[in-house]
């Protein structure tokens, strides 16, 4: 059952691929059923995960390469897993109406339900090779869902970004997994918790949580690789709201929190992700201020969001990792709830410039209702659930400053850029709501006349703000049964918290006010404090260094520099590369395994004939290569050939003789009948002195080079050659005198049909050319080239 | 065959073959004209073919005789083909 | 085991050939007994790895002349994936040039230069015999640049010659290189070698010898300083031709370092493998920096072929068992997956009449199937799971993290990132953008030319989820080839 929960998607997405068609428009209504039904198995689970009686599933798959499609359902998982299909319910929903009948409605619906069935796969994998296949799926449907709306280039860039930024941490991830299973002995994630102490003692410790963490902090879009979050919000809105908000940046989270048991509560871990952490919440809520497009503002909220989540998975406490979970959930609530306003406000006012929307209220009340349900609650007020996992985050960043790793006065730095960047986040949810739907009438210039939306959209969002309340009056209900089983598989234990939303005066209560206090009196000076950020600058970012490198083209002049320094086209380059690269191989070896033995004993002995003929030959080489017509240079060529015949002659070998010169008599006269179209003078005459001094040097050291490889190579002989069996053999065994013949037609016959046949094929070539060529050969000269 | 004509008398014979294969080479070389390199290579096939002959008479056997022989024919073959280009006219001259 | 059944690789395409040279004139029946032959020869691969999937090993003396003095064909684990995935390729191929190849190329005995291109390309799988392995090659490349400059159109001869001079000067060292070994050891049989080049008195002279080997195969494997001739040369012909030689050409020269680099010259590992992985890492990183810098839809394809080669040569480099094991598996899934996207950027060639990405653009929206085909067959590519590239480089990150070297972790990776980003800057210019106009072709119906393209996608998306049996496959021919001892005493001593 639980296999099926999450292959359904998949399945459903392959059918929607064949129904396409007859569906039509409709094919929302067609997949709309699937999360719902998906969410209800998760739901009819909370109980058995709340007594850890979670269903599992195990099948092996590759077990050569340990990669098991197991799945198991504890209390983190099915948190993860409720969020998924009930939010992605509810953006199913909203998109039937949201989205117009025109658009590929068949691509957005299958790419969905890939997203979430690879959401699924991610946070149920028992595997850490299942996870990290899920994992990349996800990235992929992310990928097709931004650049949804392909023909715009901000899409492109968007979807590029994401991409290229999230499989880059995806192989860091992959890598770190490779290790963990070779200090493990296995993939399965309880087996690995099983050997945490020992993945903990490795040598490769610090690599293995660096390559994990740039896979969750890409996922999660923590600095500084927060950068493709923002451009991700060229997708539809459904697809803002649900991946890169709701549940697909926090696959990173998720991940953090699969793996601290694993690799947690090291000095490493803990500084690295609570830094990391603290820093994006900083940096999202700095940035989010400086932005126009409500879009924008959202995402760089989300990232700083996201940013308070890790830190608190990072400080690593029982208290702190159930304020994490807790923030998780109320997250995933209130900034959905504020994504699928969003898209109202874009859909009904054609515009989401917050510097020309203005008193919306007036023309959707209820849509800023729902409003500000999602913006109070992401400042944290009363009586949101905000507020009460806000609290939770104080009282847990508080708790660093007496925590077992002493920073000594720096361990103030968590709690005051938790302060910071409330005030942030405080700010711009009240200029989100203030701005918007407040302060003013209704300007006239909008895009389109503003109005309520449809039902189809407002129910669900009305859903899901209203869970803002729900969370916030029953938060111990969601504890029992949610909360505290998630944050128990990650910390180990079953945290005792009882959310209230009085604890009495304490220092959180105080960072509240200080937060509220300060953030109204920012907020009074908005505009000024805006006019002040915007000319603040935006760095450090890694965007500059994106820019640069990708779209800026850095990598790909640098791959073209490469190319260009010996790509060059030039047969005669790439020639005395090889060449080079030979003699490099050669000697090399030779000198390093020293291994330069020759004797000259076991050589024929050279007489008179042997010196003159070697003359002939020399002197003819030389007069080919320095000859300056084509007609000299070919009876230079034969005159070699005619000699190098007689010293077959010298050695004994009729056959050769005779093949040798053949072969010679028959270029001769094919160079003859094709020399008409062949140009008359050689190039060599043109070439400067350098170049041919260098070309004369390679080819002498190339020819002394094979000359030493022979000597050497018959200066040691270290077995009988089977030639003597032929000789032994040819007349009793295969009755035939010539031991040539022999050898060619019975003992290696395979080769010699071989060669026939490539003999045949030259044939078959030369007359497919002519033939073929008649119509190029002649009319050629005004082409290019 | 060995015994026949003295070895010596083959060396020295070898001798002034190769001598003038290397001023048929000579010719080669220095051309002027197209005719002259043809008419000296094909020389040179002669002078090939003379010394295999001889070099077989040195070594008292027949099995070189058939490479004489293709010299022989093909030598010929060769250079009616190229006395025909060089009749033909200019080397890039492309009419058909 | 004894059997003429390995030498049906060499002869089905051989005889076929024959056939077809003497039907050259009657189009339809040279059609008709292609397509026979290449399903015939499919099936056939198909039952040779069933045999050989029990571990057995096949041979076939020829003539009957026993080892070392007649020549040996062996079909071990290797050889059997190797032939089979040909035989796949063979068959896709042709269909796809049926439906693609015009006239005059048909009428000019592309066919049956297309049968002797497999009878070369099987007989290298399959021979045991170093020398034969010359001939084969031999046979290989003649019907390669007769294919290559086959329409005699100006690119094709300009970058066919380069492609014959570069490989006429690697054959010659193919021969120095035989020569010298046959010094050494006075025998060409690979199992008569792989007894007595290890026990020589001076591995170092063993060693030369490998080194020359090592450039002649690198050349034709287009490994790192070797590979200049091939990005361009596969750019010139027809995509069906690309996409064999893409698929096949190289990976015959990487599957014969293989098969020496294991079984015949594992005197010196420290020294000789040292060298490989090194040229292994630098081929995956050379090829894929300039496949970046490239707009060409086959240009890109073509450099990746050269990237795709150091996986393999690197996974050798490591020598263990599931280092080579990852290398054959990169292998198979390369020949799939590179030959579906030579024939998707045909057909997009088709579609558009250019292979610049400049010219392209918005092609998914009228060519949806042949957009997510190759996006489903790139991803593979970039070793997105659960497709075929995943698990072949994670088995080579496993070898890595196994032999605690971590640079190939390191270079499976960045490398794989690079391919990554190059595919989707294809998909991105190519499939996605704004609509370009295209020439109009009434009568043309891209989806006519798709079967061929959605067939390798579909084994490449199968070669992932049924990882597990390729994996069985690669595990034991990885097996077969570490522990050579079977492979000699089947090849020396089965006769006796």
């Amino acid at each position: 059952m639980l296999l099926f929960a999450v292959l359904a998607p998949f399945v459903f997405a392959l059918l929607l691929i064949v129904l396409a068609k007859p569906i039509g428009n409709k094919i929302g209504y067609f997949a709309l059923p699937i999360p719902v039904m998906v969410f209800v198995y998760f739901l009819l689970q909370i109980p058995s995960a709340a007594r850890e009686h979670y269903p599992i599933y195990f099948a092996s798959w590759v077990p050569q390469m340990g990669i098991n499609l197991s799945l198991s359902l504890d209390g983190l998982s099915l948190l993860f897993a409720l969020l998924i299909s009930g939010i992605g319910s509810l953006v199913f929903w909203y998109s039937i109406t949201y989205l117009d009948a025109k658009e590929r409605l068949a691509n957005f619906y299958i790419f969905m339900l890939i997203f979430m069935g690879s959401m699924l796969g991610v946070v149920t994998a028992n595997n850490l090779l299942i996870i990290y296949l899920f994992w990349e799926l996800t990235s992929l449907s992310s990928f097709l869902l931004i650049g949804f709306w392909y023909d715009k280039e901000r899409s492109r860039y968007g979807a590029q970004k994401a991409l290229l930024i999230t499989v880059l941490g995806g192989f860091a991830t992959l890598a770190a997994f490779g290790l963990i299973g070779q200090i493990a002995g296995s993939y399965e994630l309880s087996d690995v918790i099983a050997k945490a102490a020992l993945i903990k003692n490795s040598p490769l410790y610090p690599g293995i949580v660096i390559l994990v963490l740039l896979g969750a902090f890409t996922k999660s879009a923590q600095y500084p690789f927060h950068i493709w979050l923002p451009d991700a919000m060229e997708a539809p809105t459904p697809v803002s709201c649900y991946l890169h908000s709701a549940t697909m940046v926090k696959a990173g989270i998720y991940l953090v929190a699969r793996m601290t048991p694993i690799l947690g509560s090291t000095m490493l871990w803990v500084l690295l992700i609570s830094i990391v952490g603290s820093v994006t919440l900083f940096w999202g809520g700095y940035m989010a201020l400086k932005q126009k497009d409500l879009k924008a503002v959202l995402a760089y909220s989300t990232v700083s969001q996201l940013g308070l989540v890790i830190a608190l998975f990072g400080y690593g406490s029982e208290a702190a990792v159930f304020a994490a979970v807790f923030h998780l959930l109320n997250h995933s609530v209130f900034k959905g709830s504020l994504f699928l306003v969003t898209g109202m406000v874009d859909h009904a006012t054609g515009t989401r410039d917050i510097t020309k929307l203005r008193g919306l209220s007036k023309a959707m009340p209820i849509t800023a209702t729902l409003a500000l349900f999602g913006t109070f609650a992401m400042a944290g007020l009363p009586p949101f659930n905000g507020f009460l996992s806000k609290e939770l985050f104080f009282a847990s960043s508080l708790e660093t400053i007496n925590s077992s790793f002493a920073l000594g006065i720096w361990s103030w730095a968590f709690p005051v850029l938790a302060v910071i960047g409330s005030i942030f986040t405080f700010i711009y949810c009240m200029m989100i709501f203030f701005r918007v739907f407040r302060g003013g009438p209704i300007p006239d210039d909008l895009p389109h006349h503003p109005h309520e939306p449809a039902k189809g959209m407002l129910i669900p969002t009305a859903l899901l703000a209203s869970m803002t309340l729900v969370i916030a009056f029953f938060p111990n209900l969601f504890a029992k049964w949610l909360l505290a089983p998630a944050a128990k598989a990650v910390s180990g234990s079953l945290p005792q918290i009882h959310i209230s939303f009085w604890h009495g005066l304490n220092m959180p209560l105080l960072m509240s006010a200080i937060v509220i206090g300060i953030g109204c009196l920012l907020y009074w000076r908005l505009d000024k404090i805006r006019i002040f950020l915007a000319a603040m600058p935006g760095r450090p970012s890694a965007n500059h260094f994106y820019d640069w490198l990708i779209p800026g083209g850095a990598l790909v002049r640098f791959g073209g520099r490469v190319g260009k320094t010996h790509m060059n086209g030039s047969l005669r380059d790439y020639l005395v590369y090889i060449l080079c690269f030979f003699m490099l191989l050669f000697w090399g070896t030779v000198i390093y395994k020293d291994i330069f033995i020759v004797r000259f004993d076991n050589l024929a002995p050279i007489g008179a004939f042997e010196i003159t003929w070697f003359v002939l030959v020399v002197t003819a080489i030389f007069t080919l290569v320095s000859s300056k017509k084509r007609v000299a240079g070919l009876f230079a060529l034969s005159a070699i050939g005619y000699s190098v015949s007689f010293f077959f002659v010298l050695f004994r070998a009729p056959d050769l003789t005779l093949t040798q010169l053949l072969v010679e008599t028959v270029s001769l006269v094919l160079f003859f009948l094709s020399f008409k179209y062949l140009p008359k003078d050689l190039i060599s005459s043109q070439l400067s002195k350098k170049y041919k001094l260098f070309n004369a040097l390679i080819s002498i050291a190339v020819g002394f080079s094979v000359t030493c490889a022979c000597l050497i190579a018959h200066s040691n002989k270290f077995y009988e050659p089977i030639s003597d069996y032929y000789v032994a053999s040819s007349k009793i065994l295969a009755g035939g005198n010539n031991i040539v013949n022999v050898i060619l037609v019975d003992f290696r016959g395979l080769d010699t049909l071989g060669e026939i046949s490539v003999i045949v094929i030259a044939a078959i070539g030369v007359s497919a050319l002519i033939s073929l060529g008649k119509k190029h050969l002649f009319k050629e000269d005004n082409k290019d080239e | 065959m060995t015994g026949i004509v003295p070895s010596l008398v083959l060396d020295i014979c070898l001798g002034i073959v190769s001598l003038a294969l290397l001023f048929c080479l000579y010719r080669i070389i220095v051309g002027p004209s197209a005719a002259d390199r043809a008419v000296a290579a094909d020389t040179m096939g002669v002078g090939v073919m003379a010394a295999i002959s001889l070099y077989s008479l040195r070594l008292g056997t027949t099995e070189y005789l058939s490479a004489v022989l293709v010299i022989a024919i093909l030598g010929f073959v060769g250079l009616v083909i190229v006395a025909k280009f060089i009749y033909g006219g200019d080397i890039i001259d492309r009419y058909r | 085991m004894n059997t003429n059944l390995v030498i049906g690789p060499v002869m089905i395409p051989l005889a076929t050939a024959i056939i077809l040279i003497i039907f050259h004139r009657r189009m339809l029946a040279q059609k008709i007994i292609s397509i026979i032959s290449v399903s015939f020869a499919l099936l056939y691969a198909c039952y040779l790895l069933y045999r050989a999937s029990d571990g057995t090993i096949l041979l076939f003396y020829a003539s009957n002349w026993v080892p070392p003095f007649g020549i040996a064909m062996v079909i071990d684990m290797l050889s059997a994936l190797m032939v089979t995935a040909s035989g796949i390729l063979g068959f896709v191929c042709m269909i796809y040039s049926l439906s693609t190849m015009d006239e005059g190329r048909l009428r000019n005995f592309y066919l049956p230069l297309y049968q002797m291109f497999f009878v070369g390309i099987n007989g290298s799988l399959i021979t045991g015999d170093i020398f034969n392995l010359f001939v084969f090659f031999e046979i290989m490349l003649m019907s390669s640049y007769v294919l290559l400059v086959l329409g005699s159109e100006r690119g094709q001869l300009r970058e066919g010659f380069k492609y014959l001079i570069i490989n006429i000067v690697s054959s010659s060292f193919f021969l120095v290189a035989l020569g010298v070994v046959y010094s050494l050891a006075g025998t060409m049989n690979m199992a008569d070698l792989a007894v007595k080049l290890p026990q020589a008195p001076n591995q170092g002279l063993v060693t030369m010898s490998a080194m020359l080997f090592l450039l002649v195969f690198g050349v034709k494997a287009a490994i790192f300083p070797l590979y200049f001739w091939l990005p361009n040369s596969y750019h010139q012909p027809p995509p069906a031709i690309s996409a064999i030689f893409g698929g096949l050409l190289t990976k015959v020269g990487v599957y014969v370092l293989i098969r020496i680099f294991t079984l015949i010259f594992i005197g010196d590992v420290e020294f000789t493998h040292s060298i490989l992985f090194v040229l292994g890492v630098l081929t995956m990183f050379f090829g894929v920096i300039i496949t970046i810098s490239q707009t060409d839809f086959r240009m890109i394809l073509s450099y990746h072929i050269i990237s795709q080669v150091g996986y393999m040569v690197m996974g050798l480099g490591m020598f263990s068992v599931l280092a080579v094991a990852g290398a054959i598996f990169h292998m198979l899934h390369n020949i799939i997956v590179k030959t579906g996207l030579f024939l998707a950027s045909g057909i997009t060639q088709e579609v558009t009449g250019t292979t610049d990405l400049h010219k392209m653009g918005g092609l998914l929206h009228r060519y949806p199937w042949l957009g997510w085909t190759f996006f489903v067959t790139a991803m593979a590519l970039a070793g997105v799971p659960p497709l075929s590239g995943f698990f072949s480089k994670f088995m080579l990150i496993q070898a890595g993290a196994e032999l605690g070297n971590y640079y190939s972790i390191a270079a499976v990776l960045g490398v794989g990132f690079l391919t990554l980003f190059s595919m989707i800057k294809i998909f991105l210019y190519a499939f996605w953008g704004e609509e370009k106009p295209v020439p109009e072709r009434p009568d043309f119906d891209y989806k006519k030319i798709m079967p061929a393209c959605l067939l390798l996608c579909g084994i490449a998306v199968c070669m992932g989820l049924g990882a597990s049996y390729v994996c069985d496959f690669v595990l034991l021919a990885a097996e077969q080839l570490m522990n050579p001892q079977l492979y000699i005493d089947t090849v020396l001593f089965a006769a006796i």
